[in-house]
């Protein structure tokens, strides 16, 4: 019994455990009422839909952490996170109004962006296969006009990723530094 | 083998997929305006009702149920059939009133008004805790409504605000197929990809031929400025562009010229001096040019702006330096280039007072109306007539005190 207790004790003290633990508190509190709404609806109040790939990526992470990480690490090293999300933030500036031209335009009726969605696939699909199948949900949900938006771009980030991503760059830029200090 | 194609087959799928889903809209690639030839003979016949209209000006007000109430939106009530030509014309106001603007007790108000008619009582078009209710999203304050009409139903556009400012902003839709007796539940519009914020909305759209809506919006957050929209008839977002300024602009009035070419006047919220912004697209909406701003002082106030029957263009703004105490008619007979002060409304020496937040509209019988802003107490409405503007003269309405 003791020993079960030490283990168990062990596993929360383990930081990806007592995250998901923390997680599964968090989303618990989600259903409770406030002014009326569950908080769960305040949330969504404020981020609305988020994209496939956010969802098929948090569940990964949560249910196989094992994988994920690996798959970042094939599929999303470091440089490729950090081009990621200075486009990311690049393509929010721009839409929120800073210059002429407006990106979030060219996901209305995005006939450009498919055909650039598939020669992408084309030339990466076969080494990057998780990317591309993130890709293929988003395709499939925008098909069926899965979110509210007919945009393009809407099904295919959203900011609460691109939030994430910040945070996992800004872990990777920390923890080189320490590396390399060390 | 079969493994390593496996994703790129289901993304083809997925391709061919969100290709069905999207077809035709995916193809289309030009857009007209609905706007009928000048020898259209419903044209003709209603161009001549109005310069057949003697010189004409009333005013009335509209009832005030809140100690405050703004911007007010106009329509002219279609039946589903043509109606006989000597039927009374029917319009609908909107509005939001409550304790002061953005106060969490603001609603939308509604009124109707019919030739020979005072306005009605005003009902409850929308509350906030209707909307948060119906829409299961938290609602802190609403905003600007706006009215569209088409034969047999109306819709409601306006504006909501969940968290933060008016910056925060999103729009909404509904709809009422009984003259505005109901509304359906609103839906919000996806405009923005970053939280969906700022997007706001004030003035008329503009139809396309296929029955789609061009929506002149507008944007608040980092930075200002006007938006089009391209609505499918059951209200959902399929395109987008830019009337990209040097200066902070909001709240467009477009009025289409012909079937490709539309021209848009913009309130100028930059800094220094400042007056009406002006915008043109010659390919029906795809794409905005900005044009030298007009010879019309603008205090970072709303303009209106339609095009009348007798082919001129009519602006509702306050052209004064720094305040709204004054409210005025312009003119345009050259397709906007020049403008001329044709008559001033109402004003006040009063600095503080407001006539402002104008709406415009000319009925199936040739009449214009127009309803604005009244102190911030209440929303006022006045009818005259082509020939009215055509005359020289000046009479203000008085400003009845409270």
């Amino acid at each position: 019994m003791n020993h079960r207790i030490t283990m168990l004790r062990n596993r929360l003290a383990d930081g990806p455990v007592r995250s998901r633990l923390l997680l599964l508190l968090a989303a618990g509190l989600m259903l409770l009422p406030v002014g009326g709404l569950s908080l769960w609806r305040h949330v969504y109040g404020f981020t609305g839909d988020l994209a496939p790939a956010t969802w098929v990526l948090f569940f990964v992470w949560f249910g196989f952490p094992g994988v994920f990480q690996q798959w970042v690490s094939i599929e999303l090293p470091f440089r490729r996170r950090l081009l990621l999300l200075v486009s990311l933030v690049l393509f929010y500036v721009l839409a929120l109004g800073s210059g002429p031209v407006d990106p979030y335009a060219y996901g209305f009726q995005p006939r450009l962006l498919l055909l650039i969605l598939a020669l992408w696939v084309m030339l990466r699909g076969r080494v990057l296969p998780g990317l591309t199948l993130l890709l293929a949900l988003a395709l499939a949900v925008f098909g069926i006009h899965g979110l509210t938006s007919d945009n393009l771009f809407d099904y295919l980030f959203d900011p609460v990723l691109t939030i994430v991503l910040g945070i996992s760059v800004f872990r990777g830029v920390m923890s080189r530094r320490f590396s390399s200090s060390a | 083998m079969l493994s390593r194609w496996f994703p790129t087959v289901l993304f083809a799928g997925a391709l061919v997929l969100a290709f069905a889903g999207h077809w035709p809209g995916l193809l289309r690639t030009e857009q007209a305006f609905d706007s009928p030839a000048a020898d259209d003979a419903t044209i003709r016949q209603a161009r001549q009702q109005a310069a057949n209209l003697p010189a004409h000006f009333s005013w009335s007000d509209l009832p005030r149920p809140t100690p405050s109430a703004h911007a007010a939106t106009l329509t002219e009530v279609l039946p589903m059939t043509t109606p006989e030509n000597d039927a009374p014309v029917q319009l609908l106001a909107a509005w939001f009133g409550g304790s002061r603007e953005g106060a969490g007790d603001v609603s939308l108000y509604q009124s109707d008004w019919s030739t020979g008619s005072p306005w009605q009582p005003a009902g409850v078009m929308m509350t906030r805790e209707a909307v948060q209710r119906q829409m299961g999203r938290n609602i802190r304050k609403l905003g600007n409504p706006l009215l569209i009409a088409e034969p047999g139903r109306l819709q409601l556009y306006f504006v909501s605000v969940s968290y933060g400012g008016w910056a925060g902003s999103a729009i909404n839709r509904s709809q009422s197929s009984d003259g505005g007796r109901s509304w359906s539940t609103p839906q919000r519009l996806i405009t923005s990809p970053f939280f969906n914020l700022s997007t706001l909305v004030r003035n008329p759209g503009v139809w396309y031929t296929d029955g789609s809506l061009g929506l002149p919006v507008y944007h608040e957050f980092i930075n200002k400025h006007g938006e089009w929209l391209h609505l499918t008839p059951d209200g959902r977002v399929v395109g987008k562009s830019r009337m990209s300024m040097p200066r902070a602009t909001l709240q467009p009035a477009v009025v289409p010229l012909d079937r490709d070419h539309a021209v848009a006047a913009l309130r100028d919220a930059g800094p220094g001096e400042n007056r009406i912004q002006w915008s043109e697209t010659r390919d029906a909406g795809q794409t905005w040019v900005q044009k030298s701003a007009r010879e019309i002082p603008n205090p970072n106030s709303a303009a209106a702006m339609i095009g009348l029957q007798d082919g001129s263009l009519l602006m509702a703004c306050n052209p004064i330096a720094g305040n709204r105490n004054r409210l005025s008619l312009l003119r345009s007979t050259d397709r906007g280039e020049t403008w001329s002060l044709t008559r001033v409304v109402e004003e006040s020496p009063d600095d503080r007072d407001e006539f402002s937040y104008p709406s415009l509209l000319q009925d199936r019988h040739g009449a214009i109306h127009l309803v604005y802003t009244w102190k911030r107490q209440g929303i006022r409405h006045a009818v005259f007539s082509q020939a009215w503007l055509n005359n020289p003269g000046n009479p203000i309405v008085p400003a009845v005190p409270q």
